[in-house]
């Protein structure tokens, strides 16, 4: 997926161990097989190629679909699974630049499938769901991540997040329980600066621009595609829509970051959210 | 004239109120020396360069860091619960002559390129621990 | 100006510059915190002509000292500008508020430990540590008192010994106090 993977299990035996790690990473490699839309033998890609035609789909591809749609409804399409021909117009991720207007109408109007923002944490899952049967593990991929267990002491996972004014920095930790996920999506991921300007990668679905207002949105899910697909469709929605919408869905707890004037972070935290804070960094 | 020169003279030189300044500062310098070491044990030794934050090493892993510095490298080695110097393209070697450190509150510097290394301790109660990773 | 009045702060300003130059060869623990010897032609110039050409002087010497050492603009220089601007302060204020009861000795003490904590505010401010320079504070403080103390008695014997200085044709009040 050209991100890096962590992937820690706590196992009795190194072999044991070895053994889980190889099939998760086989996991994640089978699900980018099925939905990147960079290899055009993948489910997702065949299905752009002929979308009326009669494509057979494996039946993961479609559960990632499921989740996707459920998402789209549930966030009134803040979360878009058919914003291909627009993040392609853009040219992300390999050659972000501005496009041209009359460009960017014509792929508004197309329906071109890109799970960019949720397959990634549904291999997280199965990976982790592979993991989980050795032992207490957390698997990690480009900074979606999923938890099973407990670590070695015993104690739940310690999850670090991203400040968006500086990713070398923390501006959160959280202790994450057994069987939860985090994702995040941030205006510091995926970007290009042109002019001065920073046109990032979470694109307002209607207007195919890059949304301003906020720097992040992490989430709480009981599962990483959840996670993965509502952080997106909560940065769309903005600072108190985001909240909202994340407030109705009682599986799901939230924190939406901007950023003041004066450069200091404005959290939004769902009512949930408290408890999963272990430590905060101004 | 060369009496001033005399500790005797130097004394006799000055007025109650030089003797008094002087005695001051020096009651400052021997505060200073006694009171700056904090309690407890520090946990991470946070390396800035020009200010700003680029790393912050938890003492309870040993390991070795090169950090990037204008004139080229400095490279730090944690090992027993503290932080050195072992390399530094700078030209004094200032750095490294200052040794391992290990007490909250203490500091490394490396001037000319603008490197510091200052020990910062955790709270007593509570474990501040570095976490298992990073969602970004 | 007359051309004999330029010609001495001109002599002032090289004597000062030299001195900080030639500090830099001292040996010293931390060799980027400086002993602040030039300090002592600042004061000199404040006791004989007045703060403001103190002023000026100072600033010469400190551009000057850095363009010659090759160091302008980088953290040493930060440094020794905060601590020389700091002494000049420090010493002006208190030679014309404090000085009696203080005599030019006390000045040059009171001088020299604004020098150190001059430097050092410089110094948090260059690595970002803020408070954090406290730990190298007490080195330098210890050896305030004594450095005042010997600059203080070489430039109140040279005071002593230079007739007194012109100021635009008439002759500068020359406290010895």
């Amino acid at each position: 997926m050209g991100t890096v993977a962590e992937l820690k299990v706590v196992a009795t035996d190194e072999k044991t161990a070895d053994a889980a790690l190889s099939d998760a990473y086989d996991e994640l490699a089978r699900v980018e097989l099925l939905a990147t839309t960079h290899n055009e033998l993948s489910d997702v890609s065949r299905l752009n190629a002929d979308p009326d035609g009669n494509v057979v789909l494996s039946p993961e591809t479609r559960n990632i679909f499921r989740v996707a749609f459920r998402v789209q409804a549930e966030s009134d399409s803040a979360f878009c699974p058919t914003l291909g021909a627009v993040l392609r117009a853009w040219g992300f991720p390999d050659e972000p630049h501005v496009p041209d207007p009359a460009v960017l109408r014509a792929a508004l109007k197309k329906e071109e499938y890109d799970l960019g923002g949720v397959a990634k944490g549904f291999g997280v899952d199965r990976a982790a769901d592979v993991l989980g049967q050795v032992g207490g593990c957390l698997v990690n991929v480009g900074g979606d991540l999923a938890v099973r267990g407990t670590r070695p002491d015993g104690k739940p996972w310690l999850i670090g997040v991203q400040d968006p004014r500086d990713p070398s920095r923390l501006f959160i930790t959280l202790r994450i329980p057994d069987g939860r996920a985090v994702a995040t999506s941030g205006d510091y991921q995926r970007f290009a600066e042109i002019d001065g300007v920073r046109y990032h990668h979470i694109l307002d679905p209607k207007t195919g621009q890059p949304v301003r207002g906020l720097r992040s949105v992490t989430v709480i899910a009981p599962n990483c595609a959840l996670a993965d697909a509502w952080a997106t469709a909560a940065f769309v929605l903005g600072p108190e829509k985001g909240r909202e919408a994340l407030e109705r869905q009682s599986t799901l707890e939230g924190v939406l970051v901007a950023e003041a004037e004066d450069g200091s972070l404005v959290l939004h935290e769902t009512s949930g959210f408290g408890p999963f804070v272990e430590e905060r960094f101004p | 004239m060369t009496r001033l020169f005399t500790p005797r003279g130097l004394w006799n030189e000055m007025t109650g109120a030089d003797r008094a300044a002087s005695g001051v500062i020096l009651a400052v310098a021997g505060v200073l020396t006694l009171g700056l070491r904090a309690p407890g044990e520090p946990a991470r030794a946070v390396v800035r360069v020009g200010g700003d934050v680029v790393a912050e090493l938890p003492l309870d892993r040993p390991g070795t860091f090169p950090v990037p510095v204008r004139s080229g490298t400095v490279v730090l080695v944690v090992e027993d619960g503290a932080v050195r110097v072992s390399e530094s393209s700078c030209s004094g070697k200032v750095c490294i002559a200052m040794g391992a450190k290990d007490r909250p509150g203490d500091l490394i510097a490396c001037v000319p390129n603008a490197l510091a290394v200052r020990l910062e301790g955790r709270p007593r109660a509570g474990d501040r621990e570095a976490p298992d990773s990073i969602a970004r | 100006m007359t051309a004999r009045i330029v010609a001495r702060l001109a002599v002032l300003i090289a004597v000062a510059a030299t001195l900080q130059i030639a500090e830099g060869l001292i040996p010293k623990p931390l060799p980027w915190l400086r002993l602040g010897l030039a300090n002592g032609v600042t004061l000199l110039v404040i006791v004989r002509l007045g703060a403001g050409a103190a002023l000026g002087v100072a600033v010469a010497r400190v551009v000057m000292g850095g363009l010659v050492l090759g160091t302008f603009g980088g953290p040493a220089f930060v440094l020794s500008a905060a601590g020389s601007a700091a002494a000049w302060l420090v010493m002006a204020a208190s030679w014309r508020r404090l000085a009696p009861p203080l005599s030019l000795l006390g000045v040059s003490v009171l001088g020299s430990a604004a020098h150190v904590a001059g430097q050092l505010v410089a110094l948090g401010a260059v690595l970002g540590v803020g408070r954090g320079v406290l730990a190298l504070a007490p080195v330098l403080a210890a050896t305030a008192v004594p450095l005042g103390l010997v600059t203080g008695a070489v430039i109140l014997a040279v005071h002593r010994r230079l007739p007194p200085w012109e100021i635009r044709g008439t002759l500068a009040p020359s406290s010895d106090r």
